[in-house]
């Protein structure tokens, strides 16, 4: 039971992150049709962001400042540098290409994100960096109730998530811009046509998505402690699954996907194989794209003829 | 029993009906135009026919047989193949190949046979070639020579639209849909067309189903008109008949038309 | 006024007008056009059949082993790269599964014919059966996404090879704990993990071991010429045609008797059947095999190799693959790597500076800023290093080179992405001056960074690459320009 709970806990963390990384894929390939396939990629540069503005504030042995301030302006900055990186990415990868074939935007991306790569190799190197929390905040405290153990970290994760999706939500269903944003991914063309900035909607939507990867890159990195130049590939490929399993392009949907694939790799971990975890999430996708290729929410395309 | 039959076939996408309980027969031999206004759920009717949508209710019958379930490409082994209202040519592949390419279903030999040029895939090649250059001469000099190795973005409207026949004229079709063959084309090249679909019938022997806008066309090929507005039939019947039907004009033209 | 329009016929013999109109003769009579007029008369196959007969040649002439390493990697690359032109130049599939084909027929032949298990399979048996086998993997892997798009296609196939590489990492320790209860009880060992397999055995022909780079570098060319021919044959037979029709249009391509769920099975199957083909060479020569072979900066680099030559072509295989297979060898030391950056510097500045007024503003604004940026360092006290002679000597009379350079030259090279993204959004009037600027500081990242990471500058380079040729010439170097339409 105890083992089961533990679980729970750290699907649900696992998944918010997976979530938050999926909004980014949803959110873009909602407004544009497009897969980001360097989404994973910022949300590294995001957790390098974090770590890096940390060492700058004196590191977490001795921050110059208290860490209720700390953590959020980590955040803070993570989503703003992460969302630059972003918005330059459709800038510059995926802008000239937006009339070409399918194909090409995911070549683009495949280089953008080995580019990416390459670009914080050189710059940090092939180590692991950590983020050393556990001299932020106390490792053992949170809520140790019976067999529910949750740590503030793994709180933080979920809250935050939470808070930013439902905000997101709000965002998309009230707001002039996200009404923008839902009317260009019905219809780019006639979104123009009715005086809607395409280019601005689309760059706000990147701006979005990859400051979302750029919290979940530092709050993976209070958590997990590692952070390293290819941890994007992995993280990205799995919020990616949780998008597809979702239903790409809904909200809700990387929502929901975000927490299946986050269990299924807690409970794979748990209770078949602590190396081969992967091969479980990947039977989940292909279970999903094999009943409900949509996804959750995703809603049924029409063939256009 | 004719050689197409619709029967009670519904289809809906969401709370929109865009065919309602349509009964349709196409027979044997007959060259049978649909029109309506735009809307009025006439390409749908080529989609469910090769089976790019799956009706809701009712059945679809060729030649006897139920194909409401099958797949499109089986569905041409059968004998139907199409034309494209907004063109769907292989537009990088040469005009020739565009009509090779099509003749998959009519040939067997494999990849194998292919790739090692086994006697029995060259026979068959030689063969397709043959076809092909046959089915191009069908138009005249529009589709020959220097034309046959140009790639398919490189011919003109009309052209293209010849092609998209030819290429279906490759499938070696019993029944012909041929959505709008003569939208953009000037009067000299829509009268050509409409010539060229009496030939279809009189020298391939060709069922055709054929949705035009263009009056005199239908007026010039067809055996029998059907009028079609919101996904049902207003009118069925000759030329004449369904060109003074008031529902018909009425659908046209609004409400109170008719009567004036 | 209209006089300014008129042609100056005093320096020039004919009008403009006239001028213009030879243009194109002119272009036809150039030798370079003639040329490639002769070679586009040629039939494609005598084209492959020649350069084959060439890279032979190559074996015989190869100064070193390895010269002729690299020859053979070429040629490996070539192979690999023409089985994925199949699956994405010709059905417009996007397989990011690809390298674990690859992979997967390396370590088939690998478990069948080394020490791993004993098995010591003869070459003319496990190499079929690993291609054969492997082809069905692919079919296998192909079946959940034939009714899918390629974007699912993408993510199913990308997903596939993580799980390749993650199973052979920790394939050394096969177990699974179902709920508390291990199975089997003794991890099982199978791949070797981290460690690879070993001691494999080399190819064996009608008897013959090869043993030699230049065997195994032969072995390589021939078969992947056979392998084009057979491929150009197939791209006009009947599966040829309907694979291409599929990626044209799918739609009117299934409505016009095209199977498209089974042919995008076939694609996939043939794709991976060469790849493992080209992993059961891989495996033999290299007599080991590693996990690490197999991930994503080798896929990225064949899609390179395959993008960068042309996709749809035969032979854009060969072009991508001598490309990404010579280019990071060059970059290898810094001073073939020096004479590679610096000449390609120079060309570009040649063909895109002109006319003359361009490249003076150009050059100014480089000198300009390479002075400004002396003064700078000298006011901060910097100590610069002393350069050797040479070429390195002479660009280091400009380019300063720091004692402490790392983190200078990461500076110089973030603001080099900077510099060069920025330079795209510029006016034509303004970029001389500011390409100036930026070439400075590219040299700058270069020498104090750059030139000693020769394997990081090659990813750079390929990532560059590639999304460079999508946005200006997405058909690759020799590739046919094709019209979509979206």
């Amino acid at each position: 039971m105890a083992q089961f709970v533990q679980l729970v806990v750290n699907g649900l963390t696992l998944g918010s992150l997976y979530a938050l990384i999926a909004l980014g894929y949803s959110l873009v390939y909602g407004v544009l049709k497009l897969l980001n396939f360097a989404h994973g990629e910022v949300y590294m540069i995001g957790s390098f962001i974090g770590y890096g503005v940390l060492q700058v504030l004196g590191g977490s042995a001795s921050p110059s400042v208290p860490v209720g301030i700390l953590l959020p302006l980590l955040m803070l900055v993570a989503a703003l540098g992460a969302g630059l990186v972003g918005v330059a990415i459709e800038r510059f990868a995926y802008r000239p290409l937006r009339q070409s074939p399918r194909i090409a935007p995911l070549v683009s991306a495949l280089g953008t994100s080995f580019f990416l790569q390459a670009t914080m190799l050189l710059v940090v190197g092939a180590r692991i960096v950590r983020y050393e929390s556990e001299k932020l905040i106390d490792v053992s405290s949170g809520i140790h109730a019976g067999v529910l153990n949750i740590s503030v970290m793994r709180m933080m994760v979920i809250g935050v998530s939470a808070v930013v999706m439902i905000g997101l939500n709000i965002f998309m269903k009230r707001s002039k811009l996200g009404k923008a944003m839902r009317a260009t991914s019905y219809d780019p063309e006639a979104a123009q046509m009715m005086g809607m900035d395409v280019n601005r909607v689309v760059m706000v939507t990147f701006f979005l998505g990859s400051a979302l990867a750029g919290v979940a890159g530092v709050m993976s990195g209070l958590v997990y402690n590692r952070v390293f130049h290819t941890m994007g590939f992995v993280a990205g490929l799995k919020g990616f699954t949780a998008s597809v399993v979702g239903g790409i392009g809904s909200i809700q949907g990387a929502m929901a996907g975000g927490l299946i694939i986050g269990f299924a790799e807690s409970f794979a971990q748990g209770y078949v194989s602590t190396t081969f975890y992967d091969v479980v999430v990947f039977v989940v996708l292909i279970g999903f794209l094999l009943t409900r290729p949509r996804g959750l929410f995703g809603v049924p395309e029409l063939k256009k003829v | 029993m004719g050689l197409l039959d619709l029967a009670e076939v519904s289809l809906g996408f969401g709370g929109l009906k865009v065919m309602q309980a349509l009964d349709l027969t196409v027979n044997e031999g007959e060259i049978v135009a649909v029109i309506g206004p735009n809307g009025a759920g006439k390409t749908t009717l080529f989609n469910l026919i090769t089976g790019v949508y799956k009706p809701d209710e009712g059945d679809i019958c060729f030649d006897g047989t139920s194909i409401a379930g099958i797949d499109p490409n089986r569905r041409n082994d059968l004998g139907i193949a199409r034309t494209f209202q907004n063109l769907r040519l292989f537009l990088n592949m040469t005009v020739k190949e565009n009509v090779l390419a099509t003749m998959y279903g009519r040939n067997t030999s494999g990849i194998v046979a292919g790739a090692l040029g086994l006697p029995k895939a060259r026979r068959e090649e030689k063969a397709m070639h043959a076809h092909a250059e046959a089915l191009l001469a069908f138009f005249g000099t529009r589709l020959q020579g220097y034309r046959w190795d140009q790639p398919a973005y490189s011919l003109s409207y009309a052209n293209r639209r010849r092609l998209e026949i030819a290429r279906a004229l490759a499938t070696r079709p019993r029944l012909l849909l041929l959505d709008e063959p003569a939208a953009g084309m000037n009067p000299t090249e829509t009268h050509e067309i409409t010539e060229l679909i009496g030939r279809l019938r009189t020298e391939l022997g060709l069922t055709v189903l054929i949705i035009e806008h263009d009056m005199h066309v239908v007026e010039g090929v067809s055996d029998r008109v059907v009028a079609l507005d919101y996904g049902t039939k207003i009118a069925e019947g000759s030329f004449d008949h369904v060109a003074t039907d008031p529902g018909v004009i009425e659908a046209y033209l609004g409400k109170g038309s008719a009567t004036k | 006024m209209a006089d300014e329009d008129a042609p100056d016929t005093g320096t020039r013999s004919i009008g403009k007008d006239q001028w213009v109109e030879q243009a194109a003769e002119r272009i036809d009579n150039r030798p370079v056009a003639k040329l490639r007029r002769r070679l586009v008369q040629t039939p494609v196959q005598w084209r492959v059949l020649g350069i084959g007969a060439l890279a032979l040649l190559f074996a015989l002439v190869s100064p070193t082993d390895y010269t002729t390493r690299v020859a053979f990697t070429v040629a490996l690359y070539t192979l690999l790269a023409t089985g994925l032109n199949v699956v994405v130049g010709w059905s417009g599939l996007l397989d990011l599964g690809y390298v674990a084909f690859f992979g997967f027929g390396a370590y088939a032949y690998a478990l069948l014919s080394s020490e791993k298990f004993g098995l010591h399979w003869p070459t003319l048996v496990s190499v079929p059966v690993v291609v054969l086998g492997t082809a069905l993997l692919g079919f296998l892997l192909g079946l959940p996404s034939r009714r899918l798009s390629g974007d699912y296609l993408a993510i199913v196939t990308l997903f596939f090879g993580q799980i390749f590489v993650s199973i052979v990492n920790n394939g050394d320790r096969l177990q699974l704990s179902l709920n508390g209860h291990n199975v089997p009880n003794k991890p099982f060992n199978l791949t070797g993990g981290p460690n690879g397999v070993t001691g494999i055995d080399p190819l064996s022909l009608f008897g013959n071991k090869v043993h030699t780079i230049t065997g195994y570098y032969v072995v390589t060319v021939i078969v992947a010429v056979v392998v084009m021919l057979l491929l150009y044959r197939l791209r006009n037979a009947r599966s040829g045609l309907a694979l291409r029709a599929m990626r044209e249009d799918s739609l009117a391509a299934e409505i016009l008797s095209i199977p498209v769920p089974r042919l995008r099975l076939l694609a996939f199957a043939i794709g991976a059947g060469i790849a493992a083909l080209a992993g059961t060479l891989f495996a033999s020569v290299q007599l080991s095999v590693f996990g690490s072979n197999f991930d994503l900066p080798f896929l990225v680099l064949m899609y390179a190799a395959a993008i960068l030559g042309g996709l749809g072509n035969i032979g854009g295989g060969f072009v991508g693959a001598l490309i990404v297979a010579v280019l990071p060898e060059m970059l290898r030391t810094p001073s073939t790597g020096r004479a590679l950056v610096y000449g390609a510097l120079v060309v570009f500045v040649a063909l895109r500076l002109r006319p003359w007024g361009r490249l003076a503003q150009y050059l100014i604004a480089l000198i300009a800023t390479g002075v400004l940026v002396r003064l700078g360092l000298a006011a901060f006290g910097t100590s610069i290093r002393p350069r050797a002679t040479g070429l390195a000597g002479l660009t280091g009379a400009l380019v300063p080179h720091l004692t402490k350079s790392v983190s200078f030259g990461n500076v110089a090279f973030l603001t080099l992405i900077a510099g060069g993204l920025g330079l795209t959004l510029l006016r034509p009037k303004w970029r001389p001056v500011a390409a100036g600027v930026v070439s400075f500081i590219g040299m700058l990242a270069w020498e104090n960074r750059l030139a000693e990471q020769g394997s990081i500058t090659r990813q750079l380079l390929v990532g560059a690459a590639l999304v460079a040729i999508m946005a200006s010439r997405p058909q690759g170097f020799f590739g046919i320009k094709r019209v979509e339409v979206l």
